[in-house]
C-alpha cells in the first residue's frame, strides 16, 4: 500500500519534471527569441527541477521502481548537475552546452515519466511476482 | 530487386533520421553559443535550420519503400509538422506574437524525442529486430509498429 503511494508521488513527481523541463524550454524562448522576459523565471525554475530530480532520486527506494529506473533518474539528476557546471565559465564554448543538456533532460525524464507510468499501471500479480523477485 | 530497394530506402532513411537527429543537437548548440557563450551570432543557426529539411524530405521519401511500420511514418509526418512549424512559422511570428514564438526551442524538444525514436525504429528494422511503439492513430488502439 505505502508502495503503491510512493508510486503515485514518483508518478506525479516525473511528469511535473517533464512538463517541468519543456517549460524551462519556453522561458528560455522567451528570452532568447521574444525578448519579452528576463532569465530570472529561467533560473527560479531551474532550482524546481533540481529540486523534482532530487525527489525523483530519493523516491526510487521506496516506489521500488524497475532497476534501470534508477539509474536513469541518477543520470538525469548528473545532467542538471552539468547544466548548472556548463553556466560556471561563460566564455568557454562548452557552456554552449548548456542547452544541449536540456535535449538530453527531456528524453531521460520521457522514459522516467514512461517507466512511472508503467509501474503504476502494472497489473497486481505482475506487482507481487516483482515483489517476491526483489524479495 | 524489391527487397534491394526496400534495403536500400532502410539505408537511406536510417541515416538520414541519424543526420537529422545529430542536426538537431547540433542546432541547440549553436543555439547555445550565440545565446549562453555569446560567441557569433545566428547566421550559423539558421543555415544549419534550413539545410535540416532535406534529411527529413530524404525520410519522408524513403519511409514507404523502406517497410517502415505504419506508426513510424506517422511519426515521420510529425516530425516533418514540427520542424516545419518551428523552423518557419514561429520564426516570423516573433515580432507579431513573441508568446507563441518563444515555443521554438519548446519543439526543438519534441523534433529530439521523435528523431530519437526514429533512429532507433529505423537501426532496429536494418538489424531485423521486432519493433513495438506507439499504435496508428487512425485505427484504434492496435498496435502498428510491426512492418506492413
Amino acid at each position: 500500500m505505502l508502495r503503491k503511494a510512493f508510486r503515485f508521488i514518483y508518478l506525479a513527481a516525473s511528469w511535473l519534471f517533464l512538463v517541468g523541463v519543456a517549460y524551462q524550454m519556453y522561458t528560455a524562448g522567451l528570452v532568447a527569441v521574444a525578448k519579452t522576459a528576463s532569465w530570472r523565471q529561467h533560473a527560479e525554475m531551474g532550482f524546481v527541477l533540481l529540486f523534482l530530480a532530487l525527489l525523483q532520486l530519493l523516491l526510487i527506494f521506496p516506489a521500488r521502481l524497475p532497476k534501470p529506473a534508477g539509474w536513469v533518474s541518477a543520470a538525469a539528476f548528473v545532467t542538471i548537475m552539468m547544466q548548472v557546471l556548463a553556466l560556471f565559465d561563460r566564455t568557454s564554448a562548452l557552456s554552449a552546452l548548456h542547452p544541449v543538456f536540456g535535449l538530453l533532460l527531456f528524453a531521460l525524464a520521457w522514459w522516467l515519466g514512461r517507466a512511472a507510468y508503467r509501474a503504476v499501471r502494472a497489473p497486481r500479480e505482475d506487482r507481487s511476482s516483482s515483489e517476491a523477485a526483489d524479495a | 530487386m524489391r527487397l534491394r530497394i526496400s534495403k536500400i530506402s532502410r539505408w537511406a532513411y536510417g541515416l538520414s533520421a541519424a543526420l537529422f537527429l545529430a542536426g538537431v543537437v547540433a542546432q541547440v548548440f549553436l543555439a547555445g553559443l550565440a545565446v549562453v557563450a555569446r560567441r557569433g551570432g545566428w547566421s550559423a543557426h539558421v543555415d544549419l535550420g534550413h539545410s535540416l529539411g532535406l534529411p527529413l524530405i530524404l525520410m519522408l521519401l524513403t519511409m514507404v519503400p523502406a517497410g517502415l511500420p505504419v506508426g513510424a511514418r506517422w511519426m515521420t509526418a510529425a516530425l516533418f509538422v514540427v520542424y516545419a512549424v518551428q523552423a518557419n512559422a514561429l520564426v516570423i511570428l516573433r515580432n507579431s506574437l513573441p508568446a507563441l514564438a518563444a515555443l521554438h526551442p519548446v519543439l526543438a524538444l519534441a523534433d529530439f524525442l521523435l528523431a530519437l525514436k526514429l533512429v532507433e525504429v529505423a537501426f532496429r528494422l536494418l538489424a531485423g529486430k521486432p519493433v513495438a511503439g506507439p499504435a496508428d492513430p487512425l485505427r484504434g488502439g492496435r498496435d502498428l509498429m510491426q512492418e506492413t
